[in-house]
């Protein structure tokens, strides 16, 4: 009996797991324009629930264990603090704002370490990043990188956080075990967005006004390769990694398509129409689909991997800027 | 001279050097610039004290530095200067032009708009626009857009405080914090200058004044200058290719020259301004 018991209650994980892995899960949505936060039911392609946020919302993220949405807010004063400056905290379970931090003027992107205890965040007029603990929001450390920071990303071992600063072309690699910045990069015009490889050797930064994405050695943050993309028209913003390290996706505003890379070899192995001005772009956990935040048409655009095309478009909120996805 | 560093700035270098000592990948150069004599309130000197400010961050960000000295008699021959910014007098930048090119290091134009100025010498770069540009910018838009026609297009400008796409509303913003007034065209063209000077520096790991010239008109070298597109010299003339607008009341709109499909942005900026060197 204890072990048809004990068999059953392995069948039902086993299930239950596969369920997990099979279903899509959650998309949470920043919508700058209207002040919300999309969740879509990637399940049906349906907004489930519309979250009011204080500010203009950009940068969004979830927590490592899932229950937790971070997103920016901004006030319409940029440039100094206001009540509407910080980091929302949305519970995933309840989809309710339960609490927010106050990270200084303007925030935009962030990351979150794997361990779910810190937030980086680029401080857009004060040329600094700032770390701030995630469960109480008091300051850890800031930072000066360079101009007009940007977007921020953490290795998956967590040890190194980088930062992109626009004005200075630059990008910053911060130490998070002693919280200095060790190194700064050089890279093209205007760097936004940035993300490792999930094995943490190589990390992409997109370059708005260069037109390019640039392949960084994540080990000794040398500049391997800088990719310009749709002849220089693009307008490369957001960029995401496959789970498998294979593929590099850049959100190409200007152009309303997605380039795909081959990480190995940098070459575009496609180039997807989506919607208007994509900025955000995220993958699923199973690497099946990718999807955009198109900010122009108020949508999030889903492009099945393997059919290299968009198969669904989801209407959201106006002017949706970055998208974050929970199980 | 208008090259007072803030307290602000100078921790921020002090703190950049300590934090990042001994890391750099990129070597970088100590660039000495020199610019004409102007008060810290003229928009010229306001935009060269930004300009130089950052470009001093950005230097100290890689283990190099930029200083900004002011231009005096027979400074430019002196050793260590590496290029020298003018201002908005005709006369006295095509002195200066013509100084440049005996001594063999860069001139940046930021405030003459004559054609005349533009009669392609080596070592002369024009930052600001020239007049040939703003009368294509104004045709462009009057045969645009109709009711402009009718009521007679403004002025056409280089920047404008209220401009706000590709990052121009935080380079004003940041403008009108350090110095409490609007960020003018005269006072970003400076600005401008500094950065490309630090920029084209850095990216060519040398002060050499020739370096930097054979650099600044070369097909790879482009600037970001908060307009969204990628700015250049045109090898022919030293003209900086630059997006323009024009002014619509106290709002200045981006001059709608269209991009054919698969045309470079270069291309389209080249419809501004005559692609020839004046006679």
């Amino acid at each position: 009996m204890r072990i048809l018991r004990r068999a059953c209650i392995a069948c039902l994980t086993v299930l239950a797991s596969c369920r997990n892995a099979t279903r899509p899960g959650y998309a949470f949505v920043s919508n700058e324009m209207s002040h919300t936060v999309s969740v879509v039911d990637l399940s049906v392609n349906a907004v489930v629930a519309t979250i009011p946020i204080v500010g203009r919302p950009r940068g969004i993220q979830r927590s490592p264990d899932g229950k937790t949405v971070y997103v920016t807010s901004s006030d319409d004063q940029p440039g100094r603090e206001g009540s509407a400056d910080g980091i929302v905290a949305i519970e995933v379970a309840t989809r309710r704002v339960k609490t927010m931090y106050h990270i200084g003027t303007d925030p935009e992107q962030f990351a979150v370490t794997p361990d779910g205890a810190f937030l980086y965040a680029s401080n857009e007029d004060g040329g600094t990043a700032t770390a701030i603990d995630a469960r109480t929001g008091t300051f850890v450390a800031t930072l000066v990188v360079g101009i007009e920071p940007e977007g921020v990303a953490i290795s998956p071992d967590g040890r190194w956080a980088v930062v992109t600063s626009e004005t200075s072309n630059s990008v910053s690699v911060i130490d998070t075990h002693t919280n200095t910045v060790v190194q700064n990069i050089l890279v093209d015009l205007r760097p936004r967005a940035v993300a490792f490889t999930p094995d943490g050797s190589r990390l992409f930064v997109t370059s708005e006004v260069g037109g390019s994405v640039t392949a960084i050695d994540g080990r000794s943050f040398a500049v391997l390769k800088t990719i310009p993309l749709e002849g220089g028209e693009g307008k490369p913003m957001g960029v995401a990694v496959s789970p498998d390290g294979a593929r590099v996706y850049v959100a190409n505003g200007r152009t309303n398509t997605v380039s795909v890379l081959d990480a190995a070899t940098y070459r575009v192995v496609s180039t997807i129409p989506v919607g208007k001005r994509p900025w955000g772009v995220t993958i699923s956990r199973d690497g099946r689909r990718v999807y955009t935040a198109d900010g122009m048409t108020n949508s999030i655009s889903v492009i099945d991997v393997a059919q290299a095309k968009v198969v669904a478009t989801i209407t959201v909120g106006e002017r949706p800027w970055g998208i974050a996805l929970v199980p | 001279m208008a090259q007072v560093i803030s307290r602000r700035i100078f921790l921020t270098h002090t703190a950049l050097l300590v934090a990042t000592r001994g890391t750099w990948l990129h070597s970088a150069p100590t660039l000495r610039v020199a610019a004409l004599p102007s008060t810290s309130t003229d928009a010229r000197g306001m935009g060269l004290t930004l300009g130089a400010e950052e470009a001093s961050h950005a230097a100290a960000l890689f283990g190099g530095a930029f200083e900004l000295v002011a231009l005096l008699p027979g400074s430019l021959r002196r050793a260590g200067i590496s290029a020298v910014i003018g201002d908005g007098d005709c006369a006295r930048s095509t002195t200066l032009s013509a100084m440049a090119d005996d001594a063999g290091i860069p001139f940046f134009n930021v405030g003459c708009s004559a054609d005349t100025l533009r009669r392609c010498r080596r070592s002369t770069f024009h930052v600001a626009p020239s007049d040939a540009m703003k009368r294509d910018a104004r045709v462009a838009r009057v045969a645009r857009v109709a009711r402009v026609a009718a009521r007679g297009a403004g002025e056409v400008v280089a920047w404008h405080s209220s401009l706000v796409r590709f990052g121009a509303d935080t380079l004003n913003r940041r403008f009108r914090e350090r110095f409490g007034t609007a960020m003018t065209a005269d006072a970003w063209t400076a600005w401008l200058a500094t950065k490309i000077l630090w920029e084209t520096a850095l990216r060519a790991r040398s002060a050499d004044p020739r370096v930097l010239m054979d650099a600044l008109v070369s097909d790879s070298t482009q600037f970001d200058g908060h307009k969204g597109l990628p700015l250049s010299f045109r090898a022919w003339d030293h003209q900086l290719r630059q997006p323009l607008y024009v002014m619509q009341g106290e709002r200045a709109t981006e001059v709608p020259v269209a991009l054919r499909p698969g045309e470079p942005a270069r291309a389209l900026l080249d419809r501004l301004g005559a692609p020839s060197c004046a006679s």
